[in-house]
């Protein structure tokens, strides 16, 4: 049996892992360069009164667009593959919830992650929820996946095609 | 000079947790301009010459990558290209070097013949970068110094002070590989000190922007040393080293010789720092 489940806080601070080293270090590179060049080489104050509410206005814009779909996460998503069956709650940016299937109805395939890309239509970077692609198998459908998976379950149930990846989930973890 | 001490060194303590969580990655681009905003919080801003002849100097480490290869040929033979890449893509991919594909070392080696190619853009970048610091180090904190200890005594203090602010990342790994591996942090500061003189000897020829140059040559082409030998042990072969120190020892002799030349030729003194630099303020 194996189980992998978010709160919605694990899903802020996965973005924060994202933010602070790939978003927030390269602003405050580029604000100290250019305060230290303006002020060695007299440059007309860039950083004045005026500017400031805009500054605190585009930071304040970063922060909604990276932060702000995750307010509207559910407060518990993942998945739970295994002892015959397979449940799929996750219930945001279309991947369904409360989906509870018999292993039995669905066909599984194991694809190594180190043998596909993933397209995605959704959220990212470290952990995928939504429609995901993967190429070159071509294989399309809902799901959750993340960057730490070493398998990923591509399971094709009667009404939906569910593309499902995490830590440690491999065919030995879900069949032993 | 107190504002200075505290900018340039409280500021990278500040980044450490930030940097430690979540990696060095740009934090460090940032960390480089602490000495320069520690000079503006200490109100002693000055505006070098932006020269283009002085950035001649970023080519000038190639001399010390070439001391530290034939101090180290003395030694160990050189053993090509492909254990140090190895040897890195494993520390970097977190696996072990044997299992790095074979395809994977040959890209990298590839890459690296082809980095002639962007040395026009590394030498900016790496300059640009490189002068956070040396505003601070070379422009603001020698001359002070030199003052009270002549420019070679004051580069060799600097270095000191220089290598001991690198102690956030080399913690965090940086130039040894080793999370919190204190040794990295005495090394390091041997390091700056030998190659202090240098970099002074450079500052009073061609300027801070200068200064920043051959800084940047020194990050851009110390990686170079690896391609004829991996860092094992890293404390021993290593550009950041012992054996990258011993590098410096002839060009930081011929530097002091040069330096003292000019102090005894009344071209520079220890009270005073080149006008072309400091003129503007």
């Amino acid at each position: 049996m194996y189980e992998y489940w978010l709160s919605r806080w694990d899903i802020i601070i996965i973005d924060t892992q994202f933010f602070v080293p790939y978003v927030l270090a390269p602003i405050a590179l580029i604000f100290v360069v250019i305060y230290v060049v303006s002020r060695i080489y007299n440059i007309r104050k860039p950083l004045t009164r005026r500017s400031l509410p805009w500054l605190i206005i585009v930071f304040i814009s970063i922060l909604l667009v990276i932060y702000g779909p995750d307010l509207t996460a559910p407060e518990r998503m993942g998945f739970a593959v295994g002892g015959g069956r397979l449940v799929v709650d996750v219930g945001w940016w279309g991947v369904p919830s409360g989906k509870v299937y018999n292993l039995s109805d669905c066909s599984l395939e194991w694809i190594n992650a180190s043998t596909t890309r993933i397209w995605k239509v959704g959220r990212g970077p470290y952990v995928i929820i939504g429609m995901i692609t993967l190429m070159p198998q071509g294989v399309k459908g809902y799901g959750m996946v993340t960057s730490d998976a070493e398998w990923i379950l591509v399971a094709r149930c009667p009404d939906a095609i569910y593309i499902l990846g995490g830590p440690g989930l491999s065919p030995r973890v879900v069949y032993d | 000079m107190i504002r200075f001490f505290l900018v340039a060194f409280g500021l990278p303590w500040l980044l450490f947790p930030v940097m430690y969580l979540w990696g060095v990655g740009a934090w460090a681009l940032v960390m480089m301009f602490t000495p320069a905003l520690g000079v503006i919080a200490q109100g002693e801003v000055y505006r070098p010459e932006l020269r283009l002849r002085d950035f001649a100097a970023f080519f000038y480490p190639l001399a010390w990558v070439a001391a530290s290869v034939a101090v180290t040929a003395l030694f160990v033979p050189p053993s090509g290209p492909e254990a140090g890449i190895r040897y890195l893509l494993a520390r970097v991919l977190n696996m072990p070097a044997e299992e790095v594909p074979r395809d994977v070392v040959d890209v990298i080696i590839t890459q690296n013949l082809l980095v002639p190619l962007l040395i026009p853009l590394a030498m900016l970048v790496n300059t640009f970068f490189a002068f956070g610091e040396e505003y601070g180090w070379r422009g603001y904190l020698t001359p002070k110094l030199a003052k009270r200890l002549g420019w070679v005594g004051a580069s060799f203090v600097v270095g000191a002070l220089w290598g001991l602010w690198h102690a956030p990342v080399l913690l965090l790994g940086h130039n040894f590989f080793e999370k919190f591996w204190w040794p990295s942090v005495p090394l390091f500061m041997l390091f700056c000190a030998a190659s202090s003189p240098v970099l002074t000897w450079v500052y009073l020829r061609h300027g801070v922007w200068g200064a920043a140059a051959f800084h940047g040559g020194i990050n851009a082409f110390a990686g170079t040393y690896f391609l004829l030998y991996p860092p094992e042990p890293t404390w021993l072969l290593n550009p950041a080293g012992v054996m990258g120190t011993a590098g410096w020892i002839p060009l930081t002799l011929y530097a002091i010789w040069d330096i003292r030349r000019m102090q005894n030729t009344g071209r520079i003194n220890a009270d005073a720092t080149p006008p072309t630099q400091h003129s503007s303020r």
